[in-house]
């Protein structure tokens, strides 16, 4: 019986060892592709971000987001196709970065936010809502990560006025970011009569 | 008239006058004019024009009153009363003015000999609204307004506006009363005399002329026209001597109106128009974008046309309506990433770009980043083919800048875009084989597929802040459209900050008085008096006019909604009162920013609020129905409906809305 006991608990041991050097494998493994893939220059050595790009690491970001963006970039970013990096390499990007450990990210206070957006003028180009329009893009609900979002506003690729940290702190950023995710989802289409084709 | 020796017919009467020889000084010139050989006479006659049709003062004659108070004899008539033929033969059907007395003999013949109709007088109280109002009026129209002024101050005044006309390329006949003769100016006719009264505008207004004698006006005033309607068009200035309005002349006299013959606008040379084709027919992806095309609505047509033939994107940049909005090919509404990355997925891949009357071809094809260190990257692929057909090419003045930076081109056709249309379809439909329409058939259809995504898309993004408070700028169009959408509407004007854009992207225009395009030279203050003209020419065809008015826009001088009043111009003013010169807080912001101070100060000095102004009272005041100050979204709807149906019994009505900011 102790011996039955034993082998299940060495089983198990065994797979979670496998299932961690597996891990730690594809771990290196998107380490490597991400140094290789020249992510580095641009995110840091340890995707902690530097003037050329936002930190990857511990953002949060979901998969299938993360490859939407490399595949289909915004702003300054080049795109990454399929051909020069596939699915799975950036599936190993992905999970290297989710392990690397930095600081955790800033939880922001809605409310205050809400007097930053006003008080920095983001209203001014992003309408009071962050729900956009002709002077610049819609930023909420379902805001960008929030490390992106700091670090657009730090260094906008086109026409934004940058926000350095001298006059806007990180957390203030935070801030911003938790008033236009608590922002209200607007009502269907279906619903609004004034908006038929 | 015909034979130049004759006396001009303006100088008989002073002749005859002095003849009598009531002024004790008169008998030296009398005599002198009396003994000329014909050849003296024809010298006289020559100085009669030199010096207008003021008689040649001494002092002694100057200090003498006359012996009898004067009217006009029976069979003599006010100079000005030939003017009028003349503007009438030139068919002005309104003269917008505010009064004065440099032109008083001009005004009262107007509204006594021409019985004030055609033209009519129509009364503003600021000479910048009379100019704006004959700007949005011609767009509307096709058709220019005559304006009156001052020729200094009344001209100071108006100066921003003719600019504004003159950038946009808008005729606007402009006739300033003046006193040349420094001998026997009343008092305020010192400040309202001056040398050369079209100097101060000379640089943004296509021609002028200061004519002598009613003769000289009569052919100065057709060409006027003619030089102001021939593209590119732009406003022309007539300086009208008060003498000559108001001295009489004999009511037989034989006066001469040239006939008017509008000058056809050139057409793009032939060769250049076949190469132009041919370079559309070979392109991959060729991209029509088209600014102020569409002169008349013939335009649109046309581009429609030249477009679906070609199965080719196009971007309307709105100076005109060029194109329906809700056309599949209409691509102008497709954004990368939100309005401000807007045209570059269509710009960035096309091969062939063609701009009909582009203003700023160049920022068509590149961006300019507006940071600390500016800098600018090309959009269009760096091998795309630029050709251009425009106007602009065959004028240019130098010290105004409205000509935009230099784009290099492959092909320049200095003509007439819509003229040259015609023949440019010619030729595509020439040089495209079978073979080659069906393999453009599938481009027509991912474009049509993209822009009624682009549509859709553009209802999601209207949808976002739907309930709050002040109401959003989408919900303010969405509202308004979805009460006026079964009405034969015009959007006559929606400057400064066009209603956020929201029209074009959630209206179905299709008609091109729908759409009158911007103010042209950026002067705010446009969009009030554009939009009463625009709602004057839309009256006679039964219309209904509606203008998105800012509030920035609407202080400069709010009198011109007393004007619609008076005139009982229909017209729905929907105020997008956001409570400051919204894009001057956003500039200095981007300067707090980049100077790393101040970033919650960027509005001081931009704002209109404490007071908050009630634009409702302060327009109910001149007459005109009003609703609001509204903010909450609900309450908008039910004041559209009130403010629409005083519209529809032919009255303006003004709806303040408190709005956000874009
Ligand atoms: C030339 C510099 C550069 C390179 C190389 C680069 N990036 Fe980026 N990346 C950026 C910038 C800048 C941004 C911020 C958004 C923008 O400007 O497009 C960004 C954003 C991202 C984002 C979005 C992050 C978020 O929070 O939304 C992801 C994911 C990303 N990069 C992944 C990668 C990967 C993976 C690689 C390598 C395969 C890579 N990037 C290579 C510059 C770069
Ligand atoms: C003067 C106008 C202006 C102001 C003020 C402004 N923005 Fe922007 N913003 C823009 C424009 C325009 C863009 C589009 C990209 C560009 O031109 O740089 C943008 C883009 C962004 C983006 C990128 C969005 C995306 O989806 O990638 C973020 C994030 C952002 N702004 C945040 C802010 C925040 C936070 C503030 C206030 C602290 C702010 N902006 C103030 C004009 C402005």
């Amino acid at each position: 019986m102790r011996k039955k006991i034993l082998t299940i608990a060495g089983a198990f041991a065994m797979f979670a060892l496998f299932s961690i050097s597996t891990r730690l494998a594809a771990q290196e493994a998107g380490l490597q592709r991400y140094t290789a893939s020249g992510c580095a220059a641009c995110h840091g050595a340890s995707g902690q971000g530097n003037n050329l790009g936002p930190r990857l690491a511990g953002s949060g970001q979901p998969l299938e987001a993360f490859i939407d963006y490399v595949r289909n970039p915004v702003w300054s970013m080049i795109a990454y196709p399929e051909e020069t990096i596939s699915d799975d390499d950036l599936d190993a990007i992905h999970a290297w970065l989710a392990s690397v450990d930095m600081a955790p990210q800033r939880v922001g206070s809605a409310e205050r936010g809400a007097m930053l957006y006003r008080r920095n003028g983001c209203y001014q180009c992003h309408a009071n809502e962050g729900q956009g329009g002709a002077q610049g893009p819609r930023l909420g609900p379902n805001p960008i990560t929030l490390t992106r979002f700091t670090w657009y506003s730090r260094h906008p690729a086109r026409g934004m006025p940058p926000y350095a940290e001298a006059v806007m702190s990180d957390q203030d950023f935070a801030d911003v970011h938790a008033f236009l995710a608590a922002r209200p989802q607007p009502p269907s289409l279906e619903d609004l009569p004034q908006l038929r084709p | 008239m015909s034979d130049p020796t004759d006396p001009k017919p303006e100088s008989l009467p002073r002749r005859e006058f002095l003849k009598t020889g009531t002024l004790a000084g008169a008998a030296a010139i009398a005599g002198a004019s009396t003994t000329a050989d014909a050849q003296n006479s024809s010298a006289e006659s020559r100085l009669a024009g030199q010096t207008g049709s003021t008689p040649i003062m001494t002092a002694e004659t100057e200090a003498t009153p006359p012996a009898d108070v004067q009217v006009i004899a029976e069979d003599e008539r006010g100079g000005s009363d030939f003017m009028v033929d003349v503007l009438k033969s030139l068919e002005f059907d309104y003269i917008c003015s505010n009064p004065g007395s440099s032109f008083r003999g001009l005004h009262e013949s107007i509204i006594n000999y021409g019985g004030n109709e055609a033209p009519e007088f129509i009364t503003c109280t600021h000479e910048e609204s009379s100019v704006a109002m004959a700007h949005g009026y011609f767009k509307a129209e096709g058709k220019p307004l005559a304006v009156m002024a001052h020729g200094t101050v009344g001209l100071q005044h108006a100066a921003m506006a003719v600019y504004n006309a003159w950038c946009d390329r808008v005729p606007v006949y402009i006739i300033l009363g003046n006193h040349s003769d420094a001998a026997m100016r009343r008092a305020a006719e010192w400040y309202h005399g001056v040398q050369d009264a079209a100097d101060m505008v000379r640089d943004y207004t296509k021609w002028d002329d200061n004519p002598w004698s009613l003769g000289h006006f009569a052919e100065s005033a057709v060409r006027a026209y003619k030089v102001a309607m021939t593209p590119p068009m732009a406003p022309v200035v007539l300086v009208l001597d008060g003498h000559l309005q108001e001295d009489p002349i004999k009511r037989d006299a034989a006066m001469h109106i040239p006939r008017l013959t509008i000058p056809v606008p050139p057409q793009g040379e032939s060769g250049a128009v076949e190469e132009a084709a041919r370079m559309l027919v070979d392109a991959e992806f060729p991209v029509l974008v088209a600014d102020r095309c569409a002169r008349t609505p013939r335009g649109m047509e046309l581009l429609i046309e030249l477009a679906e033939t070609l199965q080719a994107a196009v971007l309307d940049r709105g100076s005109r309506l060029n194109f329906p909005t809700r056309h599949p090919l209409n691509q102008t509404h497709r954004y990368s990433n939100g309005p401000p990355a807007m045209n570059r997925p269509i710009i960035s891949r096309a091969d062939v770009i063609l701009g009909l009357e582009v203003m700023d071809f160049w920022s068509t094809v590149n961006s300019l980043r507006d940071q600390l260190h500016r800098s600018y990257a090309r959009v269009a692929q760096p091998d795309a083919k630029l050709i251009s057909i425009s106007t602009s090419d065959l004028y240019i003045r130098s010290n105004y800048q409205d000509f935009r930076r230099m784009q290099e081109v492959d092909l320049a056709i200095a003509a007439d875009a819509e003229a040259t249309l015609p023949s440019l379809i010619e030729a595509v439909n020439r040089l495209l084989t079978r073979g080659r329409r069906r393999e453009i058939e599938a481009r027509g259809a991912q474009l049509a597929e993209a822009s009624r995504v682009a549509d859709e898309q553009s209802r999601v993004a209207a949808s976002y802040a739907w309930n709050a408070s002040p109401i959003s700028t989408a919900r303010l169009c969405a509202e308004l459209y979805s009460q006026i959408r079964d009405e034969d509407w015009s959007l006559v004007s929606s400057y400064y900050s066009d209603g956020g854009g929201w029209p074009r992207r959630l209206w179905d225009f299709d008609r091109s008085y729908q759409w009158l395009g911007h103010a042209g030279g950026g002067g705010i203050g446009y969009g009030a008096p554009a939009s009463v003209g625009g709602a004057l020419a839309n009256r006679r065809h039964g219309r209904f006019s509606v203008a998105i008015q800012t509030d920035g826009d609407l202080m400069y001088a709010p009198g011109v909604l007393w004007t619609a009043a008076h005139h009982g111009i229909p017209l729905l003013s929907v105020m997008n009162n956001n409570r400051a010169y919204h894009m001057e807080v956003m500039h200095v912001q981007r300067m707090c920013n980049a100077r790393n101070r101040g970033i919650d100060r960027g509005h001081v000095g931009s704002v209109i609020t404490d007071p908050d102004i009630d634009y409702a009272k302060m327009v109910e005041g001149m007459g005109v129905y009003t609703e609001g100050p509204i903010d909450k979204p609900a309450d908008l709807g039910p004041a559209l409906a009130r403010a629409i149906a005083v519209v529809k019994r032919g009255e303006p009505a003004l709806v303040d809305v408190v709005t956000q900011v874009r």
